[in-house]
This record gives structure tokens, C-alpha cells and sequence, in this order.
């Protein structure tokens, strides 16, 4: 690794690392200040900015990874106050991978969102400042190494999500935006209160502080109940999901592809990070058991309701739901030496690979709308000639999804099960395999309906809609992204392995 | 008992009128006071915490309040914009209860039924406002066969 740097690039090596530090509040406020910005100048007037902003964030996070894999975790004091009482940023490995997924998938987005939204007749005035501080928030969860800081950022997932799901404006949109609403609300409250106790417990809002503070006790203990339960209402978590399909669904396909790829994928990031970085304390194994389970469920429920749904975006906001799952299987492998290392990165890896599917595939669909009005199954068939380009990146992200190799799906799906096979718990084991036939099931009824022959009869009277080259090649980027994280998975598996939780690298030893 | 615990107490019972409220009311208005009461409870406990230490008072919480309540603010009014635009769109006060009168608001959500009408009679699903010229046309043309077959 270092030879290559060697000739060229040393210089350019430390200085990437020594501006790291300043990079990470900078992932946060870039976006912020450029939402602000648009919001008062008017894209209208400055079309150039929303664009500007995001190639700024995404440059601000690519110094920011650079500095964790060559320097190992970045950490920052906002106005250089210590934490007791200031704010700390922290980015380690896994935080550095989620940024990564972050700054791709949302370059994606911004792309996308321009044409799609114009084409639409739905308001850009009202998406790039939602949506640039929508990207502020994700890094700011990334990288908060606060409780209370978390929370707001909770709280601003919320309010920019939300508007993104209504913006279609329509009876749907509108409904399912409140009960997004509602049950965020409530959720990020509980987690509140759970915070509000365990900062009585320790006296510390700073996440690695409270982690080695708290004790297995009963305040510890409900704390992380409410905290894990108001985060599960956040991220569509199996009993907690019904907001989930109708406002993934009916948000215009960007959002879509960023509230599905994204937004709820950070609140299960933040349920990973705080069960191992916080509470490893409470994280028995009958507690790992249930938390899995409760993965269990989501997978096999999820993946079910996906292949009964009759339109093409709830059968991929269903698939969001079974995904998760596979998230939440780390927590009763990693209390086991011989699966924590490759469950460990098979989770972040899941992460990351059904990120970038999850957004091709929502982007895909969305070209479909776009095209032919509607994303009814049904009227899929015969068309592949119209959208092949799309369909292309819908099956790459479908074969993603259900762990087919050589996709990056594979590979994440690989080492869960070699991670539950080694500690021989052929539970867990079973329940990655079933779950990635389900998602087969699903993904190929959709794709059959693709191929399908046209019903007999039917002439089609208006062509469909051409498809800008933009619309048409951004979800494909972003599922072979997603294929060769299968072929290459070693540079993000060495990222993650800067500042891994104890719990994953005390069995190293 | 000590002000403190005489506020915490006040704060769960707070909260769990607030949880109440928001499963068992329908009527949007009330779910959203119901998480208002709920975040007032919060801030209660946090403002209970305060007073832990016999001396001082710890300024922590009184912060995090303080933030807190301007969350709770931004987040109440989006939501009863929110809830009026709902209002103005479908003259509803309360969200639709289960799946079907979901299905029913979803444009273009095709339930079994019309899909085995379709099936059945081969004519295109009915009320899909987003159905292209195309078909609208061809059924018209299938009604019109149809009433000549008769």
C-alpha cells in the first residue's frame, strides 16, 4: 500500500491526513450552509449551487476517509470546547464507511433529482435545501460522538424526511408523510428519555464515556430499552415498520432512494453503534437473541410482503424492511470470539451494499414512472426495449439483494454466514439462507414480469416517455458499484477496521 | 419526598398519558398535543435531573431542555401544517385506520379485486387516475365492442 504512495502521491498523502481533522465538521456544515444558502438565494436563480454543494461535501468526505485509512479515527472538539461539556466529532472506520456509501449514493441523488423533478412538475425550490440538509444530518449521525447532539440530528432526519415524503402533495403522499411523522416523533422521544437516564446513571452524554461508565443495572437497562425501541420505530424495525412501504413509496424516486438507502439506514447504524460501542454491557446473549430475532422476523416478514405487493416501489420499500434484518444479526453473533470479526464486517459491509442497490433500485423505478406514468407490475411487461438501460439496474440491484455472486450482496451475506457457521449457530445461519431465497422470490416475480410478452392486444398509442441519459445511466452506476464490491471488498474492509469496537477486537488477541 | 423525585414522578405519569394519548386518539389535533405532552414529560425528567446533586445544579440538562424545546417547536408546526394540508386534500381529521383505506388513498394501487376483474372480463382495472391515454382509449373501445356483442 505505502510503496504505491511512494513516488507520487506521499505528499499528497500526509497532507490528505493532516487536513482530516478539518474535513470532519466540515461533512456537516458544507451541506448545511449550502442549504441555507439555496434556500435564500433560490435555485432558480443559482441552479449551479445545489450542485456545487454536493461535489464540496462529497470532496470534504473523501479527504475525511483518506485521513481515517491513512491515520486510523479522526476526532474534532467543535469551538474547541473538551467534551464534558463541548461537542465531540468522532469518525472511525465504520462511520467512515457510511460516509463513503453517503457521499456516493447522494451524488447519485443530486444528479437525478434535477431532471426527475423537473420532468415531474414537482418544485426544486423545495428539494435542494431539504435534501442538502437531509445529507448534513446523515453525516452529523455519522460522526456525532454525542448523545444529546444525536438526538437532534434524529430529530432533523425527521423534519427533512418527512417534507420529502409529502412532496408529491397528493392524499397518499400527505398521509403517509404524518404517520412518518407521528411514530418519528415518538420515537425520538423515547430515545430521549432513554438518554435523560442514562445521563443521570453517568453524568456523561459522550458516547465511549458512557460506555465505560454504565453499569448492568436497571436504569441502564430500561434506558436501552426506550433507546432501542423509539430507534426501532425510526428504521422501520419489524413490529414498528407500517410507515414505512406507503412513505418510501410514494415519495418522489429520489427521496425515495434516499430515505430508503440512507436516512433509515442511519438510525440502524445508530442502534449498531450504540449496542456496541454503549451498552456491550447489557448485550447478553439472550438479549443478542432477541434483538436478532426480532431480525429474524423482519427478514421472513419483509420478504413476504415484498412479493405480494402489485407495484414495483412498495415490493422495494418491503425489500428496505427484510434488508434490515440482516443489520440487526450482528448483535447475538458478536457476543460470540468465533463470529464477532466476520459478522462484524459482514453487517457494515450489508450496510453498505444495499445502500448502493437500494438507491439503483429505487432509481430504476423511478425511471419507470417517469416513462411510462405508473409502476404497476402489470405494465411492465413487453417494455423491456424502452427501459432496458433501467431494468439493467434493476436486476443488478436485485441480484445484489438476494446475495447472488460475485455482487457485493454476496459477499456481505458470505460473511454473516461463515461468521454464525463458525460459532455454530445454525439458526442464524439458516436465517440468511432462507433470506436470501425469499428475496429471490421477489426479485425474480419482478423481473419475470420484465420479460414477460406483452398482453395480447395491446398497442400502445403514446410511446413512452424518453428518458434523459443521466436518469437513464445513474442507477446503473450505482448497481455495478454495488457488483464490484463483491469483486474487491478489501479496501472497505480495511477502512472498517480502524477504531472497530472492543467488543469485536477484544476476541483478537 | 424531594422536589426532584415529586418531578420525576409528575414526568412519568406525563408520559404515560402521553403515550396513551397518541395510540388511543384519532383526531390529529390530539395525537400531536399527545407528543407535545410526551415531550413535555421528557424535558420534565431532564429538568428533575438538574436537582440531582444537593448543592449545585447541574446546567446540562437546562441545555438540553432548552434545545429540546425548540425541536419540539419546529417539529409541532410542520406537523400541523402537515395535518392541514391533509385536512385540505381529503377533508379527513384522523389518518385512515388499516391497510384497505390505505390501498383505497394509493392511486394506482391495484387490489385483488380489480385485478381479477381484470383477469376475468380483460378490461383495464377501474379509477386509476394515472392510466395512460393509451389504455383509457382501448377500454373505451372494448365498452363499445362489448355493448355490440349485446
Amino acid at each position: 500500500m505505502s510503496s504505491e504512495f511512494a513516488d507520487s502521491g506521499l505528499m499528497t498523502a500526509e497532507l490528505l491526513t493532516a487536513s482530516a481533522e478539518l474535513a470532519l465538521p466540515l461533512v456537516f456544515f458544507v451541506p448545511l450552509l449550502t442549504a441555507l444558502l439555496v434556500f435564500w438565494v433560490g435555485s432558480t436563480r443559482a441552479p449551479w449551487l445545489p450542485p456545487l454543494g454536493a461535489a464540496l461535501t462529497v470532496a470534504a468526505a473523501v479527504v475525511l476517509i483518506f485521513g481515517v485509512a491513512n491515520g486510523g479515527p479522526q476526532s474534532h472538539h467543535l469551538g474547541g470546547w473538551q467534551p464534558p461539556l463541548g461537542i465531540e466529532l468522532y469518525a472511525d472506520g465504520f462511520a467512515a464507511v457510511m460516509i463513503a456509501l453517503t457521499a456516493v449514493v447522494g451524488l447519485a441523488v443530486t444528479l437525478y433529482a434535477g431532471p426527475y423533478l423537473r420532468g415531474k412538475g414537482l418544485s426544486l425550490e423545495h428539494f435542494w435545501p431539504l435534501w442538502l440538509i437531509q445529507w448534513a444530518t446523515l453525516n452529523g449521525i455519522f460522526i456525532s460522538a454525542d448523545l444529546f447532539n444525536l438526538y437532534v440530528m434524529l430529530e432533523l432526519l425527521t423534519l427533512t424526511g418527512a417534507p420529502l415524503a409529502a412532496m408529491a402533495a397528493d392524499r397518499a403522499a400527505l398521509s403517509a408523510a404524518l404517520r412518518y411523522m407521528l411514530l418519528a416523533l415518538l420515537g425520538s422521544l423515547a430515545y430521549l428519555l432513554g438518554v435523560a437516564l442514562l445521563y443521570g446513571a453517568t453524568g456523561s452524554l459522550h458516547l465511549q464515556e458512557v460506555g465505560a461508565l454504565l453499569e448492568a443495572d436497571a436504569t441502564a437497562a430500561i434506558a436501552a430499552a426506550l433507546i432501542t425501541a423509539g430507534l426501532f420505530a425510526k428504521a422501520a424495525i419489524f413490529p414498528l415498520h407500517i410507515w414505512l412501504m406507503p412513505a418510501h413509496s410514494n415519495a418522489p424516486a429520489p427521496a425515495s432512494a434516499a430515505l430508503s438507502a440512507l436516512v433509515a439506514k442511519a438510525v440502524v447504524y445508530l442502534v449498531l453503534r450504540l449496542w456496541l460501542w454503549v451498552f456491550p454491557v447489557l448485550l447478553t446473549a439472550p438479549m443478542g437473541w432477541l434483538i436478532g430475532g426480532i431480525g429474524a422476523v423482519a427478514i421472513v416478514y419483509g420478504a413476504v410482503q415484498a412479493m405480494r405487493q402489485p407495484r414495483l416501489k412498495p415490493v422495494i420499500a418491503y425489500s428496505t424492511i427484510a434488508q434490515f434484518g440482516y443489520l440487526l444479526l450482528l448483535l447475538p453473533l458478536v457476543v460470540l470470539p468465533a463470529a464477532a470479526l466476520p459478522a462484524w464486517q459482514g453487517a457494515a459491509y450489508h450496510a453498505v451494499v444495499h445502500g448502493l442497490a437500494k438507491a439503483a433500485a429505487f432509481l430504476a423505478a423511478g425511471n419507470m414512472i417517469y416513462a411510462l406514468g405508473h409502476d404497476r407490475l402489470e405494465g411492465l411487461r413487453g417494455l423491456t426495449p424502452y427501459l432496458s438501460v433501467s431494468m439493467l439496474a434493476l436486476a443488478l440491484a436485485f441480484a445484489s439483494l438476494m446475495g447472488m455472486p460475485p455482487t457485493g450482496g454476496f459477499l456481505s451475506k458470505w460473511l454473516l454466514l461463515s461468521g454464525a457457521i463458525a460459532a455454530e449457530q445454525w439458526l442464524w445461519a439458516a436465517v440468511v439462507i432462507v433470506g436470501g431465497l425469499l428475496a429471490a422470490v421477489y426479485a425474480f416475480r419482478v423481473l419475470a414480469y420484465v420479460h414477460a410478452a406483452p398482453p395480447s392486444g395491446w398497442v400502445e398509442l403514446r410511446a413512452p416517455r424518453r428518458l434523459p441519459r443521466i436518469m437513464e445511466w445513474t442507477p446503473v452506476v450505482l448497481a455495478l458499484l454495488a457488483l464490484l464490491l463483491g469483486v474487491s471488498g478489501m479496501p472497505l474492509l480495511q477502512l472498517l477496521a480502524h477504531g472497530a469496537p472492543e467488543i469485536v477486537t477484544q476476541w483478537a488477541e | 419526598m424531594s422536589q426532584a423525585a415529586f418531578y420525576a414522578l409528575v414526568a412519568g405519569a406525563l408520559t404515560g398519558i402521553g403515550i396513551y394519548g397518541l395510540i388511543t386518539q384519532r383526531h390529529l389535533l390530539r395525537r400531536v398535543l399527545a407528543v407535545n405532552i410526551l415531550g413535555s414529560s421528557v424535558f420534565l425528567l431532564l429538568v428533575a435531573l438538574a436537582r440531582r446533586h444537593p448543592d449545585y445544579v447541574d446546567p446540562v440538562p437546562h441545555a438540553m431542555v432548552l434545545t429540546g424545546i425548540v425541536i419540539a417547536v419546529s417539529a409541532t408546526a410542520f406537523a400541523l401544517v402537515l395535518a392541514r394540508r391533509y385536512h385540505a386534500a381529503t377533508g379527513l381529521t384522523h389518518l385512515p385506520e388499516d391497510e384497505e383505506s390505505e390501498e383505497a388513498l394509493a392511486p394506482g394501487l391495484l387490489n385483488r379485486r380489480s385485478l381479477a376483474d381484470r383477469r376475468s372480463g380483460g378490461g383495464p382495472p377501474p379509477g386509476q387516475p394515472e392510466r395512460r391515454q393509451g389504455a383509457r382509449r382501448r377500454s373505451d373501445e372494448d365498452r363499445r365492442s362489448d355493448e355490440g356483442a349485446q
